[in-house]
């Protein structure tokens, strides 16, 4: 089977400082991937790429066949969660889903609205539908925004340290709603420095360095790995 | 020193017809001048051929940085060598809404740009396109963010009217200076006059404080 998503020797600089050097990789359908690894190492600028919000100097990246040259090549088909969520504060939660339907699929309203309700209740928030983002705990916001980004149908979802900016607890809702979409077989990259989240679903895990893929693997052979730079890596974050 | 409104009372009709010129000059600039700022403010923050930002870049920066009551002489006395008659009314409310409508484009303009940029990824990434992000996503954005700005431009162009008393409109600083010159009584009557202007600016801020309360329901 094609990998759904082929990234073939892609290099990325800003002015001389090379963020992304020479990095391929592939990743089929339904698989799930931690991207870890120190500030800096290119992990944002790294999944960036991947839906064209960032555009390489060299190489290529290929969604499901279709090049990647801008954002909006593969709208819609690659999500994308962040950390500071991005929703749109002039909507209330319903409408943060319902409006894009209707803006981009054309969907008439009363189907926007029952679909964005639908996903509301999949991500628990079925009684906040009419409130203002700005009236959401981080947690509530941020699992808005990933219905949000569900309701596009996306083949892949990228998550750029989606619980990065929440309390341990708030993280928690969060770190579940991953987790439901990761059994529902969907692709996943997710940028994280959280080592629970990698430990409990990632089957795969990469570890960048100086903007280079220096470790792809499983948790158990990372955490087995005894290479100095991912050691010291991992006693500051999963001690 | 006695003071002795009376005087005034066969005025009253005078004043208040005044009145209304005053706020009909005022109104009307401020509405031209809110659609010049959309305007001028929306395109110089697209990106359009470099010749229109710079000929938008010229009007505001002249209409800036030149005095108001050149600008309303200008428009008054030096358009008809170039064959354009304006009634001073016309005139005074040309003059005001370029004036106010260049200053506030530069806060429809700030408004936009201050807009985040992870408002344009998360609307790109959704499948938006640029002209559905500028108009669903970063307008009504901006629009929150420019409002009460715009809003206090509203009493600051009810003030300004009296200049254009310069025009020989019938407004209510050149009747107020008719009454004194008929009474020689500066002082009841610039009181009053005075007045007259608090009311209808106090007014005007009261009416925007609501728009802004009604017009508003999120927060960022
Ligand atoms: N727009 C930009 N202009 C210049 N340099 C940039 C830009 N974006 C990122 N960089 C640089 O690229 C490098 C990689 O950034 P990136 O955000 O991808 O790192 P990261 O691994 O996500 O780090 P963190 O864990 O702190 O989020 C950093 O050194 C950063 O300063
Ligand atoms: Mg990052």
């Amino acid at each position: 089977m094609d990998p759904l998503i082929r990234v073939d020797r892609i290099s990325k600089s800003y002015g001389s400082h090379m963020v992304l050097n020479d990095i391929s990789l592939e990743v089929r359908q339904g698989e799930i991937l931690a991207v870890i690894g120190p500030s800096g190492a290119g992990k944002s600028t790294f999944i960036r790429c991947l839906n064209g919000l960032e555009q390489v100097d060299r190489g290529s990246v290929t969604v499901a066949g279709q090049p990647v040259t801008s954002v909006t090549s593969v709208a819609g088909r690659v999500g994308m969660v962040f950390q500071q969520f991005n929703l749109f504060p002039h909507y209330t939660a319903i409408d943060n889903i319902a409006a894009p339907l209707r803006t981009i699929k054309n969907m008439p309203r009363p189907q926007a609205r029952d679909r964005a309700a639908e996903l509301l209740e999949s991500v628990k928030l079925a009684d906040k539908a009419g409130q203002y983002p700005s009236t959401l705990s981080g947690g509530q916001q941020q699992r808005l925004a990933i219905a949000r980004a569900l309701s596009m149908s996306p083949d892949i979802m990228l998550f750029d340290e989606p619980t990065s900016s929440l309390d341990p607890e708030l993280a928690h809702e969060v770190f579940d709603t991953i987790q439901a979409l990761a059994r529902s077989h969907m692709t996943l990259l997710l940028v994280t420095h959280q080592m629970n989240m990698v430990k409990n679903f990632a089957a795969r895990v990469l570890f960048l360095e100086n903007g280079a893929i220096f470790f792809d693997g499983t948790f158990d052979a990372l955490t087995a790995d005894a290479d100095p730079r991912i050691r010291q890596f991992l006693k500051k974050i999963y001690p | 020193m006695s003071l002795d409104f009376s005087f005034l009372i066969p005025y009253l009709p005078q004043l208040a017809a005044a009145a209304r010129v005053t706020l009909t000059i005022g109104v009307f600039s401020f509405v031209l001048a809110l659609a010049v700022s959309v305007l001028v403010g929306v395109l110089r923050s697209g990106r359009l051929p470099w010749i229109v930002n710079f000929l938008l870049g010229i009007y505001v920066e002249i209409f800036r940085n030149t005095p108001l009551l050149i600008q309303l002489f200008f428009i008054y006395y030096g358009l008809p060598t170039f064959g354009i008659v304006l009634t001073p009314v016309t005139a005074a409310v040309i003059g005001l809404s370029l004036n106010s409508g260049a200053y506030m484009s530069e806060v429809v303009r700030a408004a936009i740009s201050s807009v985040n940029k992870g408002q344009y990824e998360a609307a790109f990434c959704l499948g938006y396109n640029r002209y559905q992000v500028f108009l669903h996503i970063v307008l009504p954005q901006a629009f929150r963010i420019a409002l009460p700005t715009l809003m206090n431009y509203f009493t600051t162009m009810i003030k300004e009217t009296s200049l254009v008393s310069v025009l020989s409109i019938a407004e209510l600083t050149r009747v107020g200076s008719q009454i004194y010159a008929r009474t020689l009584s500066p002082f009841e009557i610039y009181i009053t006059i005075g007045a007259v202007y608090f009311v209808m600016t106090y007014s005007v801020a009261l009416l925007c404080r609501w728009v802004e309360k009604k017009g508003i329901k999120w927060t960022p």
